[in-house]
């Protein structure tokens, strides 16, 4: 099993021990993980080989983090061969671009990190966890197209002159 | 102390109750950017990154009796929308006055009071978040210098980079739909601009109403 070189976390203050729980378990297993910082994300974005993407059920999502979130975006736009892995703490809403890469789901209060970060080397080296936003099944399109019927009434309620 | 709100069962919006069915407000998102002549191809390519998103676009002018005050229309949709896009880019001298048009930081100001209000309240009802689009090279802390620190999505004043930077932020949403990166939709800016020319040849090359621009960008959003 590859355990990609550079891998980068990216998550909010709030979830700071989480993250270090869990980049300690990994580190057990021999995989070693930087935080991301907002002065660098950009930089750090582009040269990881991975990013964990650790996803809070917070509402208020900070700016800063939303703006790390886009980067990691622009990266698998530049690159979708990028590792990236999202993990979902209690039943955070996931970010749409992060949906298809199959979250590990987290509880907040857990303490079985070990667990996890088998989880997440596995996750690491799934080559079926790849960046494929043009890919959709038939269920995606059907909530696609219920999506656009949505619009469309929507769109009927409104005059036809402004 | 907490910022006191009046007590209302719904939002108030300018069409009354949205047809059953229609997207909901964490689904709608209100477009701040400017309405002239200059900037229709940008906003034409807005309303496309963003309904090809999954979201439905709202705005001032989408509806409303001429009667209405504009700031009403604007509190109608903006407080409708869960998202919402400030496009600062117009904030310039122009004229002869060399004045500057104000109406989209002002939109801003309001949607952030919107923000700060959930913060403070947590009431779902006011739950939002805004964005910032600034073309490179645009010195919008010259006249805005509060905004300093956040860190606005840039473009390089091309649709395609202006269309990205829109997919960049939204895609980011939870309730956003992801089905084609930012080149597959730059790929249908072509025909959708062709399609509304078409219509502003119908509409004596007058900005077509709102509803028009949305049903092309749907239509042209199922092809994706």
């Amino acid at each position: 099993m590859e355990i990609p070189l550079k891998v980068f976390f990216s998550h909010s203050q709030e979830n700071r021990e989480i993250a270090a729980g869990l980049a300690r378990a990994l580190k057990s297993l021999g995989v070693e993980t930087e935080e991301l910082q907002t002065q660098t994300a950009e930089k750090a974005v582009r040269e990881a080989d991975a990013i964990l993407v650790l996803i809070d059920p917070e509402k208020n999502v900070q700016r800063r983090l939303r703006r790390e979130w886009s980067l990691i975006l622009q990266a698998l736009w530049d690159n979708p061969n990028k590792k990236v892995l999202p993990l979902r703490i209690d039943q955070a809403p996931v970010p749409a671009f992060l949906k298809s890469l199959h979250p590990i789901s987290i509880a907040r209060e857990t303490d079985e990190f070990g667990e996890i970060a088998g989880q997440v080397v596995q996750g690491l080296a799934d080559e079926s966890r790849r960046y494929q936003p043009e890919r959709h099944s038939l269920e995606d399109d059907e909530r696609w197209h219920r999506r656009l019927d949505k619009i469309r009434l929507g769109t009927s309620a409104l005059p036809v002159g402004d | 102390m907490g910022i006191s709100l009046p007590k209302r069962k719904a939002l108030w919006s300018p069409t009354g109750s949205p047809p059953e069915g229609s997207p909901r407000r964490a689904e709608s998102v209100f477009i701040n950017c400017p309405f002239d002549a200059d900037y229709a191809q940008s906003l034409d390519a807005v309303i496309l990154a963003t309904v090809c998103c999954g979201f439905y676009p709202r705005s001032a002018i989408e509806a409303g009796r001429p009667s209405d005050l504009r700031l009403d229309r604007i509190r109608g949709a903006l407080f409708s929308s869960k998202y919402s896009i400030h496009d600062l880019s117009r904030c310039r001298g122009e004229g002869k006055k060399n004045l500057a048009r104000f109406n989209m930081p002002l939109e801003l100001g309001m949607a952030m009071t919107l923000r700060y209000i959930f913060e403070e309240q947590r009431d779902e009802r006011y739950e939002h978040e805004w964005v910032v689009l600034v073309p490179e090279g645009h010195e919008y802390l010259e006249y805005v210098s509060d905004l300093g620190g956040i860190d606005p999505y840039r473009y390089d004043r091309t649709l395609e980079d202006l269309v990205t930077a829109v997919m960049l932020w939204l895609l980011t949403l939870p309730e956003a739909e992801e089905r084609a990166r930012p080149s597959a939709v730059c790929g249908n800016l072509s025909e959708f601009e062709r399609l509304m020319s078409k219509l502003r040849t119908e509409f004596r090359d007058r900005t077509p109403p709102w509803k028009h621009r949305l049903e092309v960008a749907t239509a042209i959003a199922t092809s994706l």
